[in-house]
């Protein structure tokens, strides 16, 4: 009997021994800073990461990472190895995070704007002043960084954010490039992202961005509504926008990973 | 990948253990041991996502503490439409899933009675999800229909807590996790051991119903 649990307990170690999260700092160098922001009287952690031996000298491009908590190990990775085969140039990666530790509730506030049909707290425009007017000069003052090629990445509700706050602030973009992951296209009562860019276009407004739309095709009607938002902004043929749409086999919580990847190719080819 | 050979291969050394040093146990318990088994399940991956289950097992490697044999399996689940937001959409939709597996069934009887066993099944198989629906809203001016499928490669691990009952130890029940471990071989950092909540990457509990055939 004992050499049968011997041999189960070693088949349970065998299995359980993966673990494919790399460490930030395995992978390249690793500081963290602390911003209590006055907009949204949250305190953040923030995860600055360069997929090199030190930290860069010269400009580079900055890429921030909404839900930081849950993907800047992810963002590290793809930076490095996209880095690494020449698919993209190499990156600062700036991750957000709750210094709470209490990320996956808080970020709703954050990353959802108010709208008709929103009950949830929405303090999105909040957000944005935080990333303008604290997170990017503080970060941004510390790093030398080129500041034409400021991306942003979202997913779920970061994808909402990031592509609502381009709408928002068509007449002067924080990011040029955005990568935006199975958004939470259906939010508000009449999916409010769709009536801010048929506003957008009536009242003669422009896009000036590379902008990456990515959705897993197993997340109930949102990648027909996400193909259908793309379309629309390809009909209307906002002069300074590249655009790209893809569709992936993969859920909400897999979508992010081929979007992020194919995402960040995406903006950089420009 | 490496992980599921190594499975496999502790596995089968788990077999030839056990049979070199069972070789003289009594045919008398050996014979109490199921042949045939069918197995129907309700399987639980998350609350508003669940289905059911068939299985048909062969145990053609038996003693007293072991059995061991290959089994296939039919999975199916489905999802209907939840609505996450507050919505003037009118939508209709329905995400079905059907699992194919071949198992490799590893049953130890500790007890030397059938009342009590406990299983470990690696699996790979075959996975179709189709994704169907219709959303419309009239003031965005939309009405559109989807049909998307996928079909996958699968593998991972079954496990199961179960026992016959009665006299004649015809019928059986058990408790299974099932779940697939492909997360460890993909590129993805966030998919691992165990995916909760991934259809893609199925995981769930469930209740098993075992009919002992013979």
């Amino acid at each position: 009997m004992k050499k049968y649990i011997f041999a189960i307990s070693l088949s349970i170690m065998a299995l359980f021994q993966s673990c494919k999260k790399e460490d930030l700092s395995e992978l390249g160098v690793h500081q963290k800073l602390e911003i209590s922001s006055a907009y949204t009287g949250t305190d953040y952690t923030i995860d600055v990461f360069y997929p090199g031996s030190s930290f860069p000298d010269s400009p580079v491009p900055i890429v921030y990472v909404l839900d930081g908590f849950w993907y800047r190990e992810m963002a590290a990775e793809l930076g490095k190895e996209l880095s690494s085969e020449g698919s993209i140039p190499t990156c600062l990666f700036v991750s957000i995070d709750y210094k709470k530790g209490d990320g996956v509730y808080a970020r709703s506030k954050d990353l959802i704007y108010p709208g008709e049909g929103v009950e949830q707290e929405a303090e999105a425009p909040l957000f944005y002043q935080f990333l303008k007017e604290e997170l990017i000069p503080q970060v941004e003052s510390q790093f030398p960084s080129d500041t034409s090629r400021r991306t942003i990445l979202g997913h779920s509700l970061g994808g909402l954010f990031v592509l609502y706050a381009l709408l928002d602030n068509a007449e002067e973009p924080l990011f040029s490039k955005i990568v935006a992951a199975s958004c939470s296209i259906g939010m508000g009562l009449n999916n409010y992202l769709f009536q801010k860019e048929a506003e957008l276009a009536q009242n003669g407004g422009s896009l000036d961005a590379e902008l990456y739309i990515g959705c897993g095709n197993l997340v109930g009607s949102a990648p027909i509504m996400h193909q259908e938002f793309y379309e629309r902004l390809q009909a209307r043929n906002y002069p300074n926008l590249n655009l790209r749409f893809e569709l992936f086999p993969n859920t909400h919580g897999t979508d992010t990973y081929p979007s992020y990847k194919n995402g960040l190719k995406y903006v950089f080819s420009y | 990948m490496y992980s599921a050979i190594k499975l496999f291969g502790i596995s089968a050394l788990l077999c030839a253990l056990s049979f070199r040093s069972n070789a003289q146990q009594s045919d008398s318990l050996k014979s109490r041991q199921p042949v045939w088994t069918a197995e129907l399940s309700y399987n639980l991956p998350e609350f508003y996502n669940h289905g059911f289950g068939l299985h048909a097992g062969y145990y053609p490697v038996r003693n007293s503490w072991l059995r061991f044999g290959p089994g296939i399996q039919a999975n199916y689940f489905f999802t209907p439409y939840k609505q996450w937001f507050i919505s003037n959409n009118k939508e209709k939709s329905l995400i079905s899933e059907l699992h194919l597996n071949l198992l490799a069934n590893l049953e130890f009887v500790p007890f030397r009675k059938n009342s009590f066993f406990i299983g470990i099944s690696p699996y790979i198989g075959y996975e179709w999800i189709n994704n169907k629906g219709r959303v419309s809203n009239e003031l965005n001016g939309f009405d559109l229909k989807y049909n998307y499928n996928v079909h996958l490669f699968d593998w991972g691990t079954r496990f199961k807590l179960g026992g016959y009952i009665g006299k004649k130890q015809k019928y059986g029940l058990a408790g299974h996790f099932q779940m697939s471990n492909r997360g460890i071989a993909d590129d993805d950092p966030r998919t691992g051991f165990v995916n909760i909540g991934l259809s893609d990457y199925k995981a769930f509990v469930g209740l098993t119903f075992i009919y002992r055939i013979k």
